[in-house]
């Protein structure tokens, strides 16, 4: 084995890395071996081109089956990513609406009511999704929609009270976190009692 | 652990595996290569598909973990063998009984005029 191809199969172990640990733990070793008798037979570059073109996919279908502990395909996917691009749409939209009324908002409002108020819409927002999502897919799943809401809205309200105002507070971030939280577990828990009744 | 099921179909890399898989047992380079020799070349499967499609087959009972090793002298022990289980051999089956009518019927249907297999070398 030359020096190209030894560094070849440190930089491919390194990329397994981003499979998900339980698949790793059972195929590791397998991968690895295929990848070197792969460079044995085939020159560096066509090896490579092969991994780097199966690569995005197949972690990605890795990590959705480990999520969902089952059968599960991106194809399959349709409700989260609707879920996910909603959650995109609403923040870039939200992101350009604060430029037009954000201001206009702050003036008429006190600064604590305008924040209350954004603080229930995060609610809101994650409690929908909450229940969007929750009704097809495992906790876990729901955790990142969830952490995706959390950064659309901090950048949604952090550029709408501007430089030197709710960003900069550090109970204002704790508190927005409570609030998306406390939408999405009421969320869940309506979710899960009404799947009991059934 | 799924339900031991038929599938109503196969992907094409499913499929070349079961039939790389039809005649030996094979670890998965192996597998990976006569798929690809089967297919033409037109299946090019890297080890994350494979393992992935092998995981998977594993799961639904299609193949199995062969535990007779070659001797290791000839091989390395860290590969594992893969073979066909008896639920994998009644898919391909059905799989190439579909095949085989679909090719009767655009026959039938002069879909296939002139139309020559490709040769395998």
């Amino acid at each position: 084995m030359n020096k190209i191809n030894d560094k070849s199969i440190i930089v491919y172990g390194l990329l397994l890395n981003f499979y998900p640990k339980s698949y790793l733990k059972e195929y590791r070793n397998l991968m690895e071996q295929t990848f070197k008798d792969m460079l044995k037979d085939n020159n560096n570059f066509k090896v490579w081109l092969r991994v780097v073109k199966e690569l995005p996919t197949s972690l990605v279908n890795e990590h959705m089956e480990n999520i969902k502990g089952g059968k599960m395909k991106v194809r399959d996917n349709k409700r989260l990513i609707i879920a996910i691009s909603t959650s995109i749409v609403c923040g870039i939209a939200g992101f350009f609406l604060s430029f037009l009324i954000g201001e206009g908002l702050m003036e008429v409002l006190s600064d604590e009511i305008a924040m209350l108020l954004m603080f229930v819409g995060v609610a809101i927002y994650n409690f929908v999704i909450c229940l969007f999502i929750g009704r097809f897919y495992s906790k876990r799943i729901w955790f990142a929609g969830f952490s995706i809401n959390i950064i659309v809205w901090a950048a949604l309200i952090g550029n709408l009270s501007g430089p030197g105002g709710f960003v900069d507070l550090w109970y204002g971030w704790i508190a927005l976190i409570i609030f998306a939280f406390a939408g999405s577990y009421i969320g869940s828990m309506l979710l899960k009692k009404r799947q009991t009744i059934r | 652990m799924r339900q031991k099921q038929y599938r109503q179909t196969l992907t094409p890399s499913v499929f070349y595996i079961l039939l790389a898989l039809c005649d030996r047992e094979r670890h998965g380079y192996e597998i990976m290569k006569q798929a690809e020799y089967d297919s033409i070349g037109k299946i090019e499967m890297g080890p994350g598909t494979l393992y992935g499609n092998i995981k998977r087959m594993l799961a639904d009972g299609l193949i199995e973990e062969a535990y007779k090793r070659p001797d290791p002298e000839f091989d390395d022990e860290r590969r594992k063998y893969y073979r066909l289980t008896d639920l994998g051999r009644k898919q391909l089956s059905m799989e190439l009984e579909r095949y085989s009518t679909a090719i009767k019927l655009a026959s039938q249907r002069n879909l296939l005029p002139g139309m020559e297999l490709p040769k395998l070398s």
